[in-house]
């Protein structure tokens, strides 16, 4: 047996394949038409909820920045709150635009290089996101939503919180370099559990490395002549 | 936004790709549930790029481009399921019967394809379906003599298969 064999075989079943569905769509065609269409135009941009949530939460400290405005303690944390939210969002937008923009009737190694260097744009994004947002983030959203809801200045209250805030964003800063630095010496570790796994995914972005080496791969393809 | 006649010509498209797509499927997911996720999202990614179809390459192979580049990427990402099916008018039962069929030559091919990697089951299904060197290079984005040099690698590969039985 050889290729040839194979192809004759793969010739035979695609002959009984287009018998099969010539017969079963005599039998149904069209049927289906009309939500197929309202399904396809379904996927063709963001979801309702998505646009929503990011435009709340930029109105939610737009209102809050304005309000607290005099407040310093509370006005730049909102401020600065609304431009992470900001430029995280345009960041999603953008990678996005760019996988909608990707051709993907381009020759199948272009696109498969291209597809990676996407994935290692997401990952690097979702790591940063990731770092900067869980590990930062809550702390000046705990002033501005005691701000927002109460009309509590949680700085200016009282000597204790000024400490509490202080701590807490130091200790997020630290935690930064000192998380990239565990995740690669116990990340062999972390990653048997599935949360360690899913912490490890987020700040260490496995799917960068995972991006490069698909990118190494097809370098060899290109080059496996040799 | 495409118009409702692009629609139309959309889903007439598709309907005469239905074995274009199932076969691309049966290439890269051995499991015909994978299959039926994979067509789907090879026809939500034929849609997008319906537009820039100009009829300059043959509707078939411009079809392969598209649905082995996702075929690719899907698997990449393995065990993501879609969420939102479409209700593609396709008989995957109809579809899987004849590539199914258990005999000792499709056991043989699917044991080749099962043993190759990404780049290279594309480039075995270009070779199944007729595709000439030249063709099989252009539709990869790589040379003749690769494609050459590729499809010996697996020619060798087949036979030892064959002597390990």
């Amino acid at each position: 047996m050889d290729l040839e064999d194979l192809k004759n075989e793969w010739d035979k079943r695609d002959a009984e394949l287009r018998q099969s569905l010539q017969t079963q769509q005599r039998l149904s065609r069209a049927l289906l038409a009309e939500t197929q269409l309202q399904r396809l135009r379904r996927h063709d941009g963001m979801t309702a909820i998505e646009l929503i949530i990011y435009v709340g939460f930029i109105i939610f400290f737009g209102a809050t920045a304005a309000s607290s405005w005099g407040h310093w303690t509370v006005f730049v944390p909102t401020v600065l709150l609304d431009i992470w939210t900001i430029a995280m969002g345009a960041i999603t937008f953008a990678e996005r635009a760019r996988l909608r923009a990707v051709d993907f009737t381009a020759p199948v190694l272009d696109i498969q290089k291209r597809l990676a260097a996407l994935q290692a744009e997401r990952a690097r994004a979702v790591q940063w996101a990731f770092l900067t947002g869980q590990i930062l983030w809550w702390t000046p959203f705990f002033l501005v939503l005691f701000w927002a809801l109460l009309r509590v200045d949680l700085l200016a209250a009282s000597e204790f919180m000024r400490g509490f805030v202080a701590i807490n964003v130091a200790v997020g800063l630290a935690l930064i370099p000192l998380l990239l630095w565990a995740a690669h010496v116990l990340g062999p570790q972390l990653a048997k559990s599935n949360i360690g796994r899913s912490v490890l995914d987020s700040v260490t972005g496995r799917d960068l490395a995972e991006a490069r080496a698909i990118a190494r791969r097809l370098a060899q393809f290109e080059s496996a002549a040799g | 936004m495409p118009d409702a006649g692009e629609e139309q010509r959309f889903l007439a498209f598709l309907e005469s790709q239905q074995r274009t797509l199932y076969k691309v499927a049966y290439i890269y997911c051995r499991n015909p549930e994978d299959r039926r996720d994979l067509v789907q999202e090879i026809a939500i990614q034929l849609w997008r790029s319906f537009s820039s179809f100009d009829g300059r390459a043959a509707p078939t192979t411009w079809t392969y481009r598209v649905a082995t580049n996702i075929a690719i990427s899907h698997r990449r990402r393995e065990g993501r399921r879609i969420r939102d099916v479409l209700p593609l008018d396709f008989a995957f039962d109809v579809a899987d019967a004849p590539f199914e069929a258990d005999t000792s030559q499709s056991r043989q091919l699917r044991a080749l394809i099962d043993s190759l990697d990404d780049m290279n089951r594309a480039l075995m299904l270009f070779y199944l379906e007729g595709f000439d060197h030249a063709e099989i290079a252009d539709l990869l984005g790589t040379s003749v003599s690769n494609v050459s040099t590729r499809l010996n690698r697996i020619k060798a590969k087949l036979q030892s298969q064959l002597g390990k039985e």
